[in-house]
């Protein structure tokens, strides 16, 4: 039986194996956790930026001769859900880097907590929405470029298209929606947890 | 003195003592290491906003405990099976300090999260005034949490040790 004092004296004994790393192979370039989560947010923004940037310099300068007014009306949706979708992510980018690691633990849990909540919430409307306008938008689009050709050809490629949206809409990502719901719900009930286990003064 | 060298000093200072917080959390030497990484990782990210408002060991005892829970809302702890684990009787008194440490921070890693890190700061001798300002606690409730913990963590040692 050993008490604690004994089990004090076993911790504080030096390491014979399993000793620290030395410092020069602390790769401080390398991203942490969180860091990794802002790069993903802020990269998938600037791409985003890029793209509705060609799409608007295509339209302006790349002599398309489109005929049709809503033709370009299509690129400026697309382009719009673009710098929307790019806003929506550096958001989420700011809302990571706000929080801090050098806060107390029930402070950070709290920040985490908020921001996992905040997902949840937006992951119920933002990718409908963004996937919907896209695709409105992709619809506009090709009105013109269809006008004049074989109507069988059009009608192939309407079908294939639109199963195929369908599909990735009310199959897989009805399907993403909850299962990230799920992970959300789970972490933020884990979060709870440690948060009641740091105010529960036994 | 500058960030290279300070950085290279606050690692040799503190990186065995977070090591150990870390290898608590875990029971697990892999993932100990990682999490230490990670730890001087936001050291040397944050260094240039610390502002002595607190002392160094308090500010990156603090990151090391973040990183920590961080590290548990993504995996859940390494499970180890005492029963089937790898003690095996000890060649020689050596091994068996060894073995007996392995097994206390498998006992603390049983402990409920965050009792793990106040358990781990009570072990290295750390003034209960810093563990309140490292943990957010008050001083009160944390001495009544204490008091539970370390009953519970030699019930824990002493349960595994006698199998």
């Amino acid at each position: 039986m050993q008490d604690f004092d004994s089990l004090k004296n076993m911790y504080q004994q030096p390491q014979s194996s399993g000793t620290v790393v030395p410092v020069d192979t602390i790769n401080k370039t390398s991203l942490n956790t969180k860091r990794k989560m802002q790069k993903q947010q802020l990269g998938g923004a600037i791409m985003l930026l890029i793209t509705a940037a060609l799409i608007i310099a295509m339209a302006l300068f790349a002599n398309l001769n489109f005929t049709k007014w809503y033709t370009y009306a299509a690129m400026a949706l697309i382009s719009l859900v673009c710098i929307f979708q790019a806003a929506f992510m550096f958001n989420i980018y700011k809302k990571l880097k706000a929080i801090s690691e050098t806060e107390t633990p029930a402070m950070h849990l709290h920040k985490w907590e908020q921001y996992y909540e905040m997902r949840k919430q937006q992951n119920k409307w933002n990718m409908p929405v963004y996937y919907i306008l896209l695709n409105v938008a992709m619809g506009i689009y090709v009105l013109e470029i269809f006008s004049g050709r074989p109507v069988v050809n059009v009608i192939i490629f309407v079908a294939v298209y639109a199963a195929w949206m369908l599909f990735a809409y009310f199959y897989l990502g009805k399907r993403n929606i909850a299962k990230e719901e799920k992970r959300l719900n789970g972490i933020i009930s884990e979060l709870k947890n440690i948060e009641q286990q740091l105010s529960n003064p036994q | 003195m500058n960030q290279q060298e300070q950085f290279t000093a606050l690692y040799n200072q503190y990186a065995t003592g977070i090591k150990k917080l870390c290898l608590g959390y875990t029971g697990d030497e892999a993932l100990a290491k990682d999490l230490l990484q990670e730890t001087f990782i936001s050291v040397w990210n944050n260094m240039k906003d610390f502002r002595a408002e607190s002392k160094w060991s308090t500010w990156i005892y603090r990151i090391a405990v973040n990183s920590c829970l961080g590290y548990l809302r993504k995996k859940k702890p390494v499970t180890i099976d005492i029963d089937h684990s790898d003690f095996i009787p000890p060649a020689d008194h050596e091994n068996s300090i060894e073995q007996d440490v392995q097994l206390l921070y498998k006992s603390i890693s049983r402990l409920a999260e965050t009792d793990r890190f106040i358990i781990s700061l009570v072990l290295e001798d750390k003034p209960y005034d810093e563990i309140a300002a490292i943990s957010g606690i008050t001083e009160n409730n944390l001495r009544v949490k204490i008091f539970r913990i370390k009953k519970q963590l030699t019930e824990i040692y002493n349960s595994y040790a006698r199998l």
